[in-house]
Order: C-alpha cells, then sequence, then structure tokens
C-alpha cells in the first residue's frame, strides 16, 4: 500500500453552504506545503466546482453526503470528491465545455473545463444510480 | 459575500466582495434582479475589486444579469483586476459581452462618460 504523507477526509451533507467549507478544509490540508496563492486558488476553484456538482447534480433529485477525501504525498496533492447521487450518464458530454444539464439554473457548463485547466490531472467515475467520484491531483512548485 | 448598490449619474455601481460561488450567487441574484427591474437599470459597473474567490457560479451570475439588461437596451462593464478571476471570465466568453477592464475611468470611458460627469 502507498504510504501518505498526510490524509483527510470530511464529508458533509449536500447542502450549498458546505462548498464554502470544502475549500477552506482543503486550502488548510495543503498549507503545510506552503502553495503559492495561485497554486491555493487553482485548487480551491476547482474543489468548488466538484462539491457544486455533487450538490446541484449528483442530489439534484434527493438528499446524501459529499466527501472529500485529500492525500498528499511529497510535493503533490491528491483530492477526491464523491457523491452517492444519480450518477453521469454520458461522462464525455458532461465534460465538454458549456454542456450544462441545467442551463436555467445558470450554470456556466464550465466545471469539469476548470478542474481540468487549474489542476495537474482529472478522472472522472461514475455510475448512474450510484454516484460520481472526481480526482483530482496538483502537484506544488517547489521553487518558492 | 457582500453587494452594495451605488448610483453616480445614470450608471450603477454593482459592488460584489468576498467569496462568489454558486452558493452566495443566490440572494445576489435575487437583490440584484429586483434593482435591475425596478430600475430599468441601463449603465452598469459590476466591480469586482474587492472579489476574493470566484468560481464559474460567478459566470451565470453575469450573464443572467447581462440578459435582463440587455433587454431594456443596457450596457455592462466588469471592472476586474485579479488575473484569475478575468481568466474564469474570459473561459465562460463574458468578455464577448461586457468588457473587463482594470479601472474605474476606463470602466465609465465603455460606457460613454467620466466618473465625474456621467453620461
Amino acid at each position: 500500500m502507498e504510504q501518505y504523507d498526510n490524509t483527510m477526509l470530511i464529508r458533509f451533507p449536500a447542502k450549498s453552504e458546505n462548498e464554502g467549507l470544502a475549500r477552506v478544509a482543503v486550502t488548510a490540508f495543503a498549507a503545510p506545503l506552503d502553495p503559492t496563492v495561485s497554486e491555493l486558488t487553482d485548487m480551491k476553484t476547482a474543489v468548488s466546482e466538484a462539491v457544486t456538482n455533487a450538490i446541484v447534480h449528483g442530489y439534484a433529485k434527493g438528499t446524501g453526503d459529499v466527501e472529500v477525501f485529500c492525500q498528499r504525498k511529497e510535493e503533490t496533492i491528491y483530492i477526491m470528491v464523491s457523491d452517492k447521487g444519480c450518477g453521469i450518464s454520458d461522462i464525455t458530454q458532461a465534460m465538454e465545455p458549456l454542456y450544462t444539464s441545467k442551463p436555467e439554473q445558470e450554470r456556466a457548463g464550465l466545471g469539469f473545463t476548470i478542474m481540468e485547466t487549474f489542476m495537474d490531472s482529472l478522472e472522472v467515475e461514475s455510475k448512474v444510480g450510484e454516484g460520481t467520484c472526481v480526482k483530482m491531483a496538483k502537484k506544488l512548485s517547489k521553487l518558492r | 459575500m457582500g453587494l452594495e448598490c451605488k448610483k453616480n449619474g445614470t450608471v450603477f455601481l454593482f459592488y460584489l466582495s468576498g467569496e462568489l460561488d454558486h452558493h452566495s450567487c443566490i440572494p445576489i441574484r435575487e437583490e440584484l434582479d429586483k434593482v435591475i427591474c425596478h430600475y430599468h437599470v441601463k449603465r452598469v459597473i459590476f466591480d469586482f475589486s474587492a472579489v476574493s474567490f470566484m468560481d464559474s457560479a460567478g459566470i451565470g451570475l453575469l450573464l443572467g444579469r447581462y440578459r435582463e439588461i440587455a433587454k431594456f437596451g443596457g450596457k455592462c462593464v466588469i471592472l476586474c483586476e485579479s488575473e484569475k478571476i478575468k481568466k474564469i471570465l474570459q473561459m465562460g466568453s463574458v468578455q464577448l459581452v461586457m468588457p473587463i477592464v482594470e479601472t474605474k475611468q476606463e470602466a465609465y470611458e465603455k460606457l460613454g462618460g467620466t466618473e465625474n460627469g456621467t453620461i
């Protein structure tokens, strides 16, 4: 089993007020690595998008918990955001820039695009009726 | 997250502050729509100077309000210095309908006036 330098798991109900909580938790988790303001903002933005997706789409009909699991190994932060919501039937379509299933809610359809742009890697696993898991990683610069 | 509305001549200034996400956008959208509808707002500066964080919810908020304002033939400008926020706005092509500027003077110019002697 791979050894991580640190891990963190937080779980909260799918309420929009917890989007801020998730950002603060990830910021605090990354703090010992002394990330730059830009790196922190990138991670906060990506987490915000993933958690919002879980709340707005995953649990659009019904309620449940969202989990944010963070791991740190050397200079890399791994973030997993998962829900046990409705799942995504067509991941390729969901990941297309500007695609949104909720235009009436003024969703820009850029959640995954932002996660991809601001993180080094992005993987999405989803099963209809079972939920979605978004895995992201970011290697922080050593030069500070 | 906060919102303060001010009027300078015919220009409405919407000062946003704090963290702008899906959660905080909900009450702000309601408040803005009330003001826009009540005053038939035609010239708007969205001031992002005090916004510390924004995700894609901000794009929806701006484009949605723009659609309302454009119905009355209005114009909007975004005052924003943060490179991160600008990058997100540009990913949503917001700059195609609302110019993004860095100074108040430029913002008033885009609306066809000046800060001291508005249109």
